[in-house]
């Protein structure tokens, strides 16, 4: 088992107090009891917001442990997602707080993914497994052994080869081991010994690992792995984190493999990704549909 | 009937469907940087549906243009909607609203709203949007024109009384009728094309009711803003003014003292043609979908 210093599990402790309360004064709409810095910037879908509207005005629940929570205690920032309850109905809410030297908090960046939404791209329900997501992945954040620690260079550039991998088809740039589950919205994407998605016809692609997948086609619908930002990494637990867009032309004229999209739409993407000895070991995400050529970042930051 | 004034916009509408359906936006007049969106996104074009397109329909359900000074040929702004086709034979149907601005020699804006979901719970888009849409299209007698400043200021006054629930503020006939996404949804008692799931949720305060009617039983309260209003074209031989504009809907809001029937927040990109006659709104046609809440149209 690896360590860390003792000031790093203290700036540990102090940025996930940030997150816990988040969740805590959300479904009461409490947003003015954060330590928020005066100008503090606010984003719900990649949208500018007033802190207090969108989610802040509709939950009315949060739960009390999360699945996944990535931080970089150097930076000030922490990622992490959960479950929490929207007008009586489940949803994924994903957030990212930085907090500046005086302890305020100055950026929020917060993914909202809602099912059986009229303002999704995907007119199915979408998969989630929301007691999967209940709380803390097991492993996830467990300690790499100091001789294993990828860089934070080292993190960036596996979280890039995937995500190069996958838009290209090219499965050679992806640095993942064979045994890596990849789990989006709570459900396992791969490697599914039942060889289906729950509530979907049997799917042969579902019984392959991540390389398998891009090597054999599975992911040729996928155009471009867009607009990559928000990288947040942790070297000690070989935890990186990526925003991103993958497009989804839809059923392009002449195209003879499969679209699951009939229309074009994009995908965007909260993913983690567990880096040991060179290799993604755990992969994470959470995924909804927007218009295509959405972009994370709103239109005055820009 | 088109007039030979608006016919050479009203052809550049067409033209620009004829060639969605083959793929090749080559057969258009471009220019070198005409921007394109297609639902408030700027994308390149020869993208989204333009990769996807496989037919269109013969004909668009309402066209508006309005003439513009230019260097050459008929300069000025064009927008209609109309059916197409995505993903060919096993593809899906959608409704296609575009707004096309030319300088006369070539088209620089190309603004586009691809409406991909059957509305209010149908499983299919209603018959009526293959059909012109007459009514819209009528030339009206002289004594009932307006300027364009008079077609503006109607179809504010609807947007100002949906957004704030004020019934009076609305310059409505009383037998307006509205059509959206192809179905009529004031004066419909019988609601004809709409899926019991939406009657029993008693939508609109009531499909039986007339436009005003329904603003002052309070309907659309979760309507929170209609902003972002852009008049992009108006043609006063025909009263009509088109409207581009977001609605706003917070959601189920926590203490809100009302039930709001959209539960999550988004923003509906709406597109509202009014017809103005004698002063009065005489008929209202829009198209719409929703998408996340604060979304911006790309221009």
């Amino acid at each position: 088992m690896g360590e860390v210093s003792q000031e790093l599990q203290e700036r540990r402790a102090y940025l996930c107090s940030y997150a816990d309360r988040y969740f805590e004064l959300l479904p009461s709409g409490g947003h003015q009891q954060l330590p928020i810095a005066p100008g503090v910037i606010f984003t719900e879908n990649g949208q500018r917001l007033r802190l207090g509207q969108g989610l802040w005005a509709t939950a009315t629940g949060a739960a009390r442990t999360r699945a996944v929570t990535v931080l970089d205690g150097p930076a000030g920032q922490i990622a992490t997602w959960g479950m929490v309850t929207e007008a009586g109905r489940d949803a994924i809410l994903g957030v990212r707080l930085k907090v500046d030297d005086e302890g305020l908090i100055d950026e929020i960046d917060t993914f909202v993914v809602r099912f059986n939404d009229m303002a999704s791209t995907f007119s199915g329900s979408g998969l989630l497994d929301a007691q999967r997501l209940a709380g803390p992945t097991p492993g996830l954040l467990d300690l790499v052994d100091e001789g294993d620690r990828p860089s934070a260079a080292e993190l960036r550039r596996a979280a890039d080869g995937y995500l190069d991998g996958v838009s290209s088809g090219e499965a050679g740039l992806i640095p993942v081991a064979d045994d890596c589950p990849r789990i989006e919205n709570g459900v396992q994407t791969v490697l599914r010994t039942d060889g289906l998605l729950p509530g979907r016809a049997p799917n042969p692609a579902t019984a392959m690992g991540v390389a398998q997948q891009v090597r054999e086609g599975v992911t040729r619908h996928i155009a471009a792995a867009r607009d990559r930002g928000m990288y947040i990494t942790d070297p000690s637990r070989g935890l990186v984190m990526v925003r991103f867009f993958f497009d989804h032309p839809g059923a392009v004229r002449g195209w003879q493999g499969r679209a699951p999209f009939i229309g074009p739409n994009s995908m965007p993407a909260w993913e983690v990704f567990k880096v040991r000895d060179g290799l993604i070991r755990h992969i994470e995400a959470i995924i909804a549909w927007f218009p295509y050529g959405y972009p994370w970042t709103p239109e005055e930051q820009r | 009937m088109i007039t030979a004034r608006g016919g050479g916009l009203e052809d550049l509408l067409g033209e620009y469907y004829a060639a969605l359906a083959g793929g090749d936006p080559g057969r258009l007049p471009l220019a070198a940087d005409v921007r394109f969106t297609e639902n408030g996104q700027r994308i390149a074009i020869g993208t989204g549906l333009w990769a996807t397109a496989t037919g269109a329909a013969d004909s668009r359900v309402v066209t508006v243009s309005e003439e513009a000074y230019g260097p050459g040929g008929t300069a000025g702004s064009v927008a209609g909607w109309g059916m197409i086709t995505e993903g060919g034979a096993d593809g899906a149907d959608a409704l296609l609203g575009v707004r096309l601005k030319t300088t006369g020699k070539a088209i620089s804006e190309i603004e586009t709203l691809v409406v991909r979901r059957a509305p209010f719970g149908r499983t299919a888009f209603p018959e009526r949007l293959l059909e012109p849409s007459a009514a819209m299209a009528q030339i009206l007698e002289p004594a009932d024109r307006g300027t364009r400043e008079d077609l503006v200021r109607a179809a504010s006054g609807y947007l100002d009384s949906v957004a704030r629930d004020d019934a009076v503020l609305i310059p409505a006939a009383d037998d307006c009728v509205r059509i959206e996404n192809g179905l009529q949804t004031v004066l419909n008692p019988d609601a004809d094309g709409f899926p019991e799931t939406f009657v029993s949720s008693g939508g609109l305060g009531g499909l039986g009711l007339g436009v005003r009617a329904q603003i002052r039983t309070l309907a659309f309260r979760y309507i929170e803003d209609i902003r972002d209003r852009r008049f992009v074209a108006a043609d006063t031989e025909r009263g009509l003014v088109l409207v581009c504009c977001f609605f706003d809907h917070p959601g189920k809001v926590r203490g809100a003292g009302f039930d709001s029937p959209i539960a999550a927040p988004n923003s509906m990109l709406i597109w509202e043609l009014f017809k103005v006659a004698g002063g009065l709104i005489r008929r209202i046609e829009a198209i719409g979908a929703a998408f996340p809440y604060g979304m911006r149209a790309g221009w």
